[in-house]
C-alpha cells in the first residue's frame, strides 16, 4: 500500500535546509555561481566567436568563408550548381593609380566589385555608403583615405581630378569623376571602378593577379578533410590558389578548445557542489543515523536529500540564469555597441540568445547538481543507528596505524591530508580544477591583448619607409632618407637601435642552372604567358626584368635566420659569401635552391657581377622592397654597400628605449616631418597598431577579465567552503584536543600547516595536469598562433590568494566556532 | 599554601534558556584532598557535569572561584588555563572522546606532545601494562571495544602525570562489567601515580568505590559522604 509521507520528507527536507543555513546559502551561490557561469561562458564564447567572424569580415573588408585567386568560367559555374555554396562574388584588380597631380607615390589600387561582392559580402563591412558604384568608365568610388593618399581629401561625389593609372595595357592619364564615396573596414586606399573600365584594362578574371572569387559556404564548420575536399572539388590550376577564412580554418578546433573549457567548468562547477554536499551530510551522520532510529527508511533518506537538492539546484539555477541573462542582455549589446556594429546581417548575429544554451545550462546544471547529491544521499541512507545514539562514526577502516615520527602538529597535519585519500584528492583536484580555469581563462584573454599584436617579425616600434623604392624606374626613386637621417634617428632621445634596410637594384642574368629554373617557376605561378615566350627576351635583355637586392644588418640576419626551417650560416652570410631569396609564394623549398649559385649584376653597371650561394629561403616579406619576376636577393648591408655603387636606404626599424613611448615616437615623427620627401615616406607604428586592435577589441577584454574575475570568485569561494566546512565536521575532535591541552596556537599552527599541504598539493595539481589542460584549450583556440605564456600576474595572485585562504580560512572558521560555543558544548557536538 | 588540592567557593553557572535562568550550579562550595578519591552523584541535570567542568577548566563560572593545586583558575588567559590543564588536569570522558586517526600509542602521548616533553617511555610502558594495552599500541580507536577505549582515555588521562583525574561518568557507556574493571584499573593507576581523582556517576556501586561520595541536586549540593563518617 502506497504510504503518503510526502509531507512529512518535505517538512523535514525544509527543516533540515533552514537549520543549516550557511551550508543551504553556499550551496545555493555554488549552484547560482555555476549556472551564471557556464550561461555567460556559453553566451559570450558564442559571441566571440561571431564577434571574432565580424572582425575577419572587418579586416577582410567582406564576408566570405573562402577565397580563390583567379576562377575559370568551369569554376564559377561548378559553383552556381553546388548547393552547398550559398553565393559568390567577384572583387578583381583592374589596375594601380601610378601617380596624381598631387602624389607620385599614392599607393592606391584600382579594383572592380561585381554586385554579389559589392551589395551583399562587402557591406557588413562597411559602415557609410553616399552615392552609387560606379557604372561609366571614367567614374570611382572613393575612400576618404585613398582620395588622402592622391593627395585630395577635400574631394566629394561628383568632384573630378586626373590621375595616371597602370593597367596591362600601359599607363594612361584620365580624368575620373567620383560618383560615390564609402566607408568602413578593410583596405581603404582603393579605388572602386566600373565593370567596363575593368574590361578594358586588359585583366581577366582568370588572371590570378587580377580576379579574387569570394566563397560564401552553408556549412560554418569544416574539418580540414573536408576543405580539402572542396579545394578538390574545384579543380585549381597550377597558379589557382584557394584559402579559407581564419575563423572557417580553425572552427573546429575552436570549438573542440570551448568544449574543453566548458567541460572544466563544469567539473570545477560538479565537484564545488559535491564538496559541499559531501561535507554537509558527512557533518550531519548523526542527523541522518536519528532518523533512521525513528523510523525512516534508506528511500526516504533518498528522497529527501533529492528533495534539497532539487530546491537547492532550482532556485540557484534559475537565479543564476537570469543574473546571466540581465549579464548577457545588458552587457553583451553594449560590448556590441562600443565595437560600432551596426544593424545588418552582421548586427543581428550579435545579441545571440540562444535557446539551445538556455537548455544546455539547465541540463548541465541539474545532471551536476543531482550527480553530486548521489554519493551524499547514499552516505546519509547509510547511516547507522547507532551512530545516531552517541557513537562517533568509524572513519578509519585500516586496523591499526604507525606510530609516526616527527613534529607533532605536522604529524596530525599529514594524518588529516592522508586519512581519507580520496576525499583529499576530491577537494584538492576542486580547487585546483577552479585555479586551472582561472589561468586558462586569463592566459587566452591576455594573448588577445592589444600589445601582444605585432606587424613585424622584429616587433619594431616603428618602421620607417621609403615608398619611391617600389617606383619601378630608378628616375622615380629619390633618397629621401640618408646615412645622415638614420644618424639623426640613432641620436633622437629615446631610440635605443635603428636597423636600415638597403636597397639597389640589380639584374640577375640568365643561366641555365639557377636563374632560368627560377623564372620558369615564376611564370607558371604567377604569369598568364608562358615562360618559352619571353625566355629569349630575358636572355637578352635582363634589364628589362630588374629586381632587388637586400642588405640587412646582424641584428635583423639574426632575426631572420632564427625563422628560419634550417638556419643558415652566420659567418658565410655577413662575409658577404651567401645569400637568402624571398620566396615570392614559389614552389621551392630550401633544397630546391640550396648550394645553387646565382649571379647578380649592378642595374646601372651591368658589367659588374658578383655570385653568392644560395643558403635559404624566406617567406618574411618585411626584407622586399621591389619585387621582380627574378628573385629578391636579400645580403648582409657590408655586402651590398661593397657590391652597389649607390646603395639606398629602403627602410629603418626602430626600437624605443621603452616600447610604446609616444614621446619618443612624437619627437621622431617630428624630426622625419622635417625631412623634403617627407610625404614619400611611410610608418608602421606599434602603438598605431595598439590603438587599432584596441578599436576593434572594443569592451571584448572588458568582458574577458569579467569572466575571469567571476572564475576567481567561484574558486575564491570554493576554497572557503571547503576549509570552513572541514573545519566544522572535525570540531569534535578539535575540541578533544583542546580540552587535552592544545592551545589556540598549536591549533593554529595545525590548522595552517593542513592549509599549506592542500594549498600546495592544488598547486601541483594545477602546474601539472591544470596546465596541460591549459595547454591544450590554449593551442585549439590559438588561431594566432600566439606564444603560450600564463601570465605572471594573475597567477602570483591565483597563488597568494589560494595560500593565504587555504592557511587562514580554517584557523578563522574555527575561531568563529569556538566564540559560538563552549567547549564542553562543542565536544558534544551541541547536543 | 592551601592543604587542598581542589578548592571551589561560591560557584555558580547559570544558563538563559528562552526567557528563563537555568540554575546549573548554584553557590557550590567543595573541596577535595590530596590523592582523594571523590565521587560525585545526582539525577541527570542536577548539575553534576557542570561542576566538573568548572573544575577542570573546561567552563568559565558565572559566579564564584576554582582553585586546583593552589592556583585560581579565574586569573588565567585562555592559552594559561590550556596549558596548565594539560600539564595539572586528566580528563575522561563518558564518550572517550579519543582522536580517531591516532592510534593507541600516539592518543596516549598526544598531551605530552603538546606539551613539547620528552615522552617517559619506561612510565608509559608500565602504565600500558597496568591498562593491559601493551597488545593494542598500534590499534586504531575504531577497532577496540568500549571498554578498551575508555582504557585508553584513562591512560591519556594519566600520561602528563596529572595531580588531577576528573572523569565523568567513564562507565556511562559500558556494560557493568567492564564498567567495574575499568573502574578498578582507574583506582589503581590513581593510587600508584599519587593522583586526586573526582568522578561523576549515576551508578551507586560505582560511587561506592570511592573515598567519599559528594550528593548533588537542582545545582547545590545536598549531601556529602566519607567512608567513614556522614554529613
Amino acid at each position: 500500500m502506497k504510504n503518503n509521507n510526502g509531507q512529512i520528507i518535505s517538512r523535514l527536507a525544509k527543516s533540515a535546509l533552514v537549520k543549516n543555513k550557511r551550508k543551504t546559502l553556499t550551496m545555493f551561490f555554488a549552484v547560482l555561481l555555476s549556472a551564471f557561469l557556464l550561461f555567460s561562458v556559453l553566451t559570450v564564447g558564442v559571441t566571440y566567436f561571431k564577434m571574432q567572424r565580424i572582425q575577419n569580415i572587418r579586416m577582410n573588408g567582406a564576408e566570405f568563408d573562402a577565397i580563390m585567386y583567379g576562377v575559370t568560367e568551369e569554376q564559377q559555374e561548378f559553383c552556381d550548381e553546388n548547393k552547398d555554396i550559398l553565393r559568390t562574388g567577384i572583387c578583381a584588380v583592374s589596375g594601380y593609380v601610378e601617380a596624381t597631380d598631387k602624389d607620385n607615390t599614392p599607393n592606391v589600387g584600382l579594383m572592380w566589385a561585381d554586385p554579389t561582392f559589392w551589395d551583399t559580402m562587402m557591406e557588413p563591412a562597411r559602415t557609410s555608403v553616399e552615392g552609387e558604384y560606379p557604372k561609366q568608365e571614367n567614374e570611382i568610388m572613393v575612400t576618404e583615405k585613398a582620395l588622402e593618399e592622391c593627395g585630395y581629401g577635400n574631394l566629394d561625389i561628383g568632384d573630378t581630378f586626373r590621375m595616371t593609372v597602370g593597367t596591362p595595357k600601359g599607363s594612361f592619364e584620365k580624368e575620373f569623376r567620383i560618383s560615390g564615396k564609402w566607408s568602413g573596414y578593410g583596405e581603404k586606399k582603393i579605388f572602386y571602378v566600373s565593370q567596363s573600365f575593368y574590361e578594358a584594362s586588359g585583366y581577366q578574371v582568370s588572371d590570378v593577379a587580377s580576379g579574387r572569387f569570394y566563397m560564401d559556404i552553408r556549412q560554418k564548420l569544416m574539418t580540414e578533410k573536408e576543405q580539402n575536399a572542396l579545394i578538390e572539388d574545384m579543380n585549381l590550376g597550377k597558379q589557382q590558389r584557394m584559402f579559407f577564412s581564419e575563423d572557417m580554418s580553425f572552427s573546429i578546433s575552436i570549438v573542440t578548445g570551448m568544449i574543453g573549457l566548458a567541460a572544466m567548468i563544469c567539473l570545477c562547477a560538479y565537484l564545488l557542489i559535491y564538496n559541499i554536499m559531501y561535507l554537509s551530510v558527512a557533518g550531519n551522520t548523526r542527523y541522518y543515523g536519528l532518523l533512521q532510529t525513528i523510523g525512516m527508511t534508506e528511500r526516504q533518506i533518498y528522497s529527501m536529500i533529492y528533495r534539497q537538492m532539487a530546491v537547492i539546484g532550482g532556485g540557484g539555477a534559475a537565479c543564476g540564469i537570469l543574473l546571466a541573462c540581465a549579464v548577457s542582455f545588458f552587457l553583451i549589446p553594449f560590448v556590441v555597441e562600443s565595437l560600432g556594429i551596426r544593424t545588418g546581417q552582421a548586427g543581428q548575429v550579435q545579441i545571440s540568445f540562444h535557446p539551445l544554451i538556455f537548455a544546455l545550462t539547465i541540463l548541465i546544471v541539474g545532471i551536476t547538481v543531482m550527480a553530486a547529491g548521489r554519493k551524499p544521499a547514499k552516505i546519509a541512507a547509510g547511516c547507522s543507528a547507532l551512530e545516531a545514539i552517541g557513537y562517533r562514526p568509524q572513519k578509519n577502516r585500516s586496523y591499526s596505524g604507525k606510530t609516526g615520527r616527527g613534529k607533532v602538529l605536522w604529524r596530525l597535519a599529514k594524518k588529516q591530508i592522508t586519512k581519507e585519500k580520496k576525499k583529499t584528492g576530491v577537494v584538492m583536484v576542486s580547487l585546483a580544477s577552479g585555479l586551472s580555469i582561472f589561468l586558462c581563462l586569463a592566459t587566452l584573454f591576455s594573448s588577445q591583448g592589444a600589445r601582444e599584436y605585432t606587424s613585424n617579425s622584429m616587433d619594431l616600434d616603428l618602421v620607417v619607409q621609403n615608398d619611391t623604392i617600389r617606383k619601378e624606374t630608378q628616375e622615380e626613386r629619390k633618397a629621401v632618407l640618408d646615412d645622415s637621417a638614420l644618424e639623426n634617428m640613432k641620436q633622437t632621445q629615446g631610440v635605443k637601435n635603428v636597423h636600415p634596410v638597403f636597397f639597389a637594384e640589380i639584374i640577375v642574368p640568365w643561366e641555365p642552372e639557377f636563374s632560368d629554373m627560377w623564372m620558369k617557376e615564376f611564370y607558371e605561378m604567377w604569369m598568364t604567358i608562358p615562360y618559352e615566350d619571353e625566355k629569349k627576351e630575358y636572355q637578352e635583355h635582363p634589364e628589362n626584368f630588374g629586381t632587388s637586392m637586400i642588405g640587412i644588418d646582424q641584428a635583423a640576419f639574426e632575426n631572420l635566420n632564427q625563422a628560419l626551417a634550417e638556419p643558415v650560416d652566420e659567418e658565410a652570410f655577413m662575409r658577404g659569401d651567401t645569400c637568402i631569396l624571398y620566396r615570392d609564394g614559389l614552389d621551392f623549398t630550401s633544397s630546391d635552391v640550396e648550394g645553387k649559385e646565382v649571379t647578380c649584376a649592378e642595374y646601372s653597371n651591368p658589367e659588374h657581377t658578383k655570385t653568392f650561394s644560395i643558403a635559404g629561403l624566406t617567406d618574411d616579406n618585411y626584407y622586399t622592397a621591389l619585387v621582380g619576376y627574378p628573385p629578391t636577393i636579400i645580403v648582409s648591408e657590408q655586402a651590398l654597400k661593397e657590391f652597389a655603387a649607390e646603395p639606398m636606404l629602403f627602410k629603418m626599424g626602430i626600437y624605443y628605449e621603452e616600447t610604446y613611448d609616444q614621446e619618443t615616437e612624437d619627437r621622431i615623427l617630428g624630426e622625419l616631418e622635417e625631412l623634403s620627401g617627407y610625404r614619400d615616406l611611410s610608418m608602421e607604428s606599434k602603438i598605431d597598431l595598439m590603438e587599432t586592435i584596441r578599436e576593434a577589441q572594443g569592451n571584448m577584454m572588458l568582458v574577458g577579465t569579467g569572466l575571469v574575475f567571476i572564475l576567481a570568485l567561484i574558486g575564491i569561494m570554493n576554497y572557503i567552503n571547503t576549509s570552513i566546512s572541514s573545519v566544522q565536521n572535525r570540531l569534535v575532535e578539535l575540541s578533544v584536543m583542546e580540552s587535552i591541552g592544545m592551545t589556540d596556537r598549536q591549533m593554529k599552527w595545525m590548522l595552517l600547516l593542513e592549509g599549506l599541504l592542500y594549498a600546495a598539493g592544488s598547486l601541483l595539481i594545477t602546474m601539472t595536469a591544470g596546465l596541460a589542460v591549459t595547454y591544450g584549450i590554449f593551442q585549439s583556440m590559438n588561431y594566432r598562433g600566439a606564444p603560450f605564456a600564463v601570465p605572471v600576474l594573475p597567477l602570483v595572485c591565483g597563488i597568494a590568494v589560494v595560500f593565504l585562504i587555504c592557511m587562514t580560512a580554517p584557523f578563522i572558521a574555527w575561531k568563529k566556532m569556538m566564540k559560538q560555543h563552549s567547549l564542553i558544548e562543542r565536544i558534544r557536538g551541541f547536543e | 599554601m592551601s592543604q587542598w588540592m581542589v578548592e571551589a567557593k561560591g560557584l555558580k553557572k547559570y544558563y538563559r534558556l528562552g526567557e528563563h535562568i537555568v540554575k546549573a550550579l548554584d553557590g557550590v562550595d567543595f573541596t577535595v584532598k590530596e590523592q582523594e578519591f571523590v565521587a560525585i552523584v545526582g539525577k541527570s541535570g542536577s548539575g553534576k557535569s557542570t561542576l566538573l567542568h568548572m573544575l577542570g577548566g573546561l567552563d568559565t563560572p558565572t559566579e564564584g572561584s576554582v582553585c586546583i593545586d593552589g592556583r585560581n583558575l579565574a586569573g588565567m588567559n585562555k592559552e594559561q588555563l590550556t596549558v596548565f590543564r594539560r600539564r595539572k588536569v586528566g580528563f575522561v570522558f563518558q564518550n572517550y572522546n579519543l582522536v580517531q586517526d591516532l592510534n593507541v600509542y600516539e592518543n596516549i602521548v598526544l598531551p605530552i606532545e603538546l606539551d613539547g616533553r620528552p615522552v617517559d617511555k619506561r612510565f608509559m610502558e608500565e602504565m600500558l601494562d597496568l591498562l593491559k594495552l601493551q597488545e593494542k599500541k598500534e590499534a586504531l580507536p575504531s577497532n577496540l571495544s568500549g571498554g578498551q577505549q575508555q582504557r585508553v582515555a584513562i591512560a591519556r588521562a594519566l600520561a602528563s602525570k596529572p595531580r588531577i583525574l576528573l572523569a565523568d561518568e567513564p562507565t556511562g557507556n559500558l556494560d557493568s562489567a567492564s564498567g567495574h574493571d575499568v573502574l578498578g584499573l582507574l583506582k589503581v593507576a590513581a593510587k600508584q601515580f599519587r593522583q586526586t581523582v573526582i568522578l561523576i556517576t549515576h551508578d551507586m556501586d560505582i560511587a561506592q568505590m570511592a573515598d567519599r561520595i559528594v550528593h548533588i541536586e537542582d545545582g547545590k549540593i545536598v549531601k556529602e559522604r566519607g567512608l567513614h563518617d556522614e554529613k
